[in-house]
């Protein structure tokens, strides 16, 4: 129970719900799923402000984007058919499916955790983020965080897009995990694109580090206007554990991370080998 | 706050604290059929209901988020008297032990079931993953899942 809360609130537009931000301060925030906050038990915490009535719950798409609301719940973007299924068996993979169908992905993106699935999964497929601060803003995820970082202004996330992905595109997710519901000790996500088995494109994060997603640069760079097979992927494997900006932490170390690293890689593109 | 719902087929008017979750709230008024708040993290399954036909952990669950929506928790499939196909199987099948984990499993089911009635094992385990249960090993679990399709499928 979040014992000092007050009040509910249930605003009917993007000012309302602003307002009440900037009125309540750090003793009011948003609710998305929920499982944060009431996991987080914050003692400051008074007004509840819940986006029923903003309509924030939907995936629209056209011919180069998908527009996700950002009160979409992780079990409704399994229903997003792109990349031969990849994305759908990468958001499967999170969690667990009672936990998919309260989690929204706003929230969890908004929460901004180093070790998000989400976040590693959305700037793998370079996702934006819609937020309105009096004025709507497009960012990238990477500025998203900075701009949450630096920014005093209060805001609401309101959309998430993706491109929506055709043909000679590529992706596989992998997160390394105790559980199903644990936070994940690593994850990475790649997205090629290819000609033929010639790579024209590669991003590589990899997240959970513990610190935020990353580019493996290196990786990145040696995949570039190469052929996807066997053997440069056993190269890649020694450039990721060797390049990988990993660190310890109480749950895993350094070292296991960094050959970890090596070996996600490696099985991130055998999956997307065996695809094409 | 007057918090109103509809729980298992009837409409209710709760007076709740606007901090609870659906789990505290149930539990005051008497539900203690809704088991488990012993994670508090949706992690265990233990206290899962089904919110408008998705079955969802309810101690994470705000009561702010509860209004005007359809609330079902095991009472709203059958009781001991009269349990219903799933529930039935799954005493046949020797899938419960201590029965904790139970009620949040039997949702879970129901919900797969009425998604997709020829669930694959896979799909039956990927449901399973959602609930912790210490003492069954989720095998006689699956069994009964699996018992509960086939009679479907016989008409019986």
């Amino acid at each position: 129970m979040l014992k000092n809360v007050k009040k509910c609130f249930y605003p009917e537009n993007l000012d309302e719900c602003l307002k009440l931000l900037n009125d309540f301060k750090e003793n009011g925030d948003i609710v998305g799923g929920g499982v944060d906050i009431v996991w987080r038990e914050r003692k400051e915490l008074e007004y509840l402000i819940f986006l029923d009535k903003l309509n924030l719950n939907y995936i629209k798409s056209d011919d180069e984007k998908i527009l996700i609301g950002a009160a979409t719940t992780l079990d409704e973007l399994e229903k997003i058919d792109i990349l031969n299924g990849s994305f759908r068996k990468a958001i499967k993979s999170v969690a667990t499916p009672i936990l998919r169908n309260v989690m929204t992905v706003g929230g969890t993106i908004v929460r901004g955790y180093s070790w998000s699935d989400i976040l590693t999964i959305f700037i793998t497929l370079e996702g934006k983020v819609k937020i309105y601060d009096g004025d709507e803003n497009v960012f990238s995820i990477d500025d998203f965080l900075k701009y949450k970082k630096n920014s005093k202004k209060k805001f609401i996330l309101t959309e998430i897009l993706l491109p929506n992905y055709k043909n000679f595109y590529h992706f596989s997710y992998i997160r390394f995990t105790r559980t199903a519901s644990d936070i994940p000790l690593l994850n990475e996500g790649i997205l090629l694109k290819l000609n033929g088995k010639k790579v024209e494109k590669a991003n590589i994060i990899l997240g959970g580090r513990p610190g935020f997603p990353v580019h493996l640069n290196k990786v990145e760079e040696n995949l570039l206007n190469k052929e996807l097979n066997i053997d440069l992927i056993n190269y890649l494997k020694e450039v990721a554990s060797n390049t990988s900006e990993v660190l310890d932490d109480m749950r895993l170390s350094m070292d296991y991370r960094k050959n970890l690293s090596g070996v996600l890689t490696k099985r991130n593109l055998i999956k997307i080998l065996e695809e094409i | 706050m007057i918090i109103n719902f509809i729980l298992n087929g009837e409409e209710v008017n709760f007076d709740a604290y606007p901090g609870e979750t659906l789990f505290e709230l149930l539990r005051r008024y008497h539900h203690y059929e809704v088991k488990g708040n012993n994670c508090k993290t949706g992690e265990c399954g233990a206290c899962t209901v089904l919110i408008d036909d998705k079955p969802i952990p309810s101690c994470t669950f705000l009561v702010g988020k509860v209004i005007g929506k359809k609330v079902t928790t095991i009472k709203g499939f059958g009781d001991i008297d009269n349990p219903d196909l799933i529930q039935k199987s799954f005493v046949e099948e020797g899938a419960i032990q201590c029965g904790y984990c139970i009620p949040g499993i039997i949702i879970s089911v129901e919900n797969l079931i009425k998604k997709n009635p020829n669930p694959t094992r896979d799909d039956i385990k990927e449901t399973l993953s959602s609930h912790i249960c210490r003492c069954t090993g989720y095998v006689q679990q699956i069994e009964a899942v699996e018992k509960v399709i086939k009679k479907i499928k016989e008409g019986k």
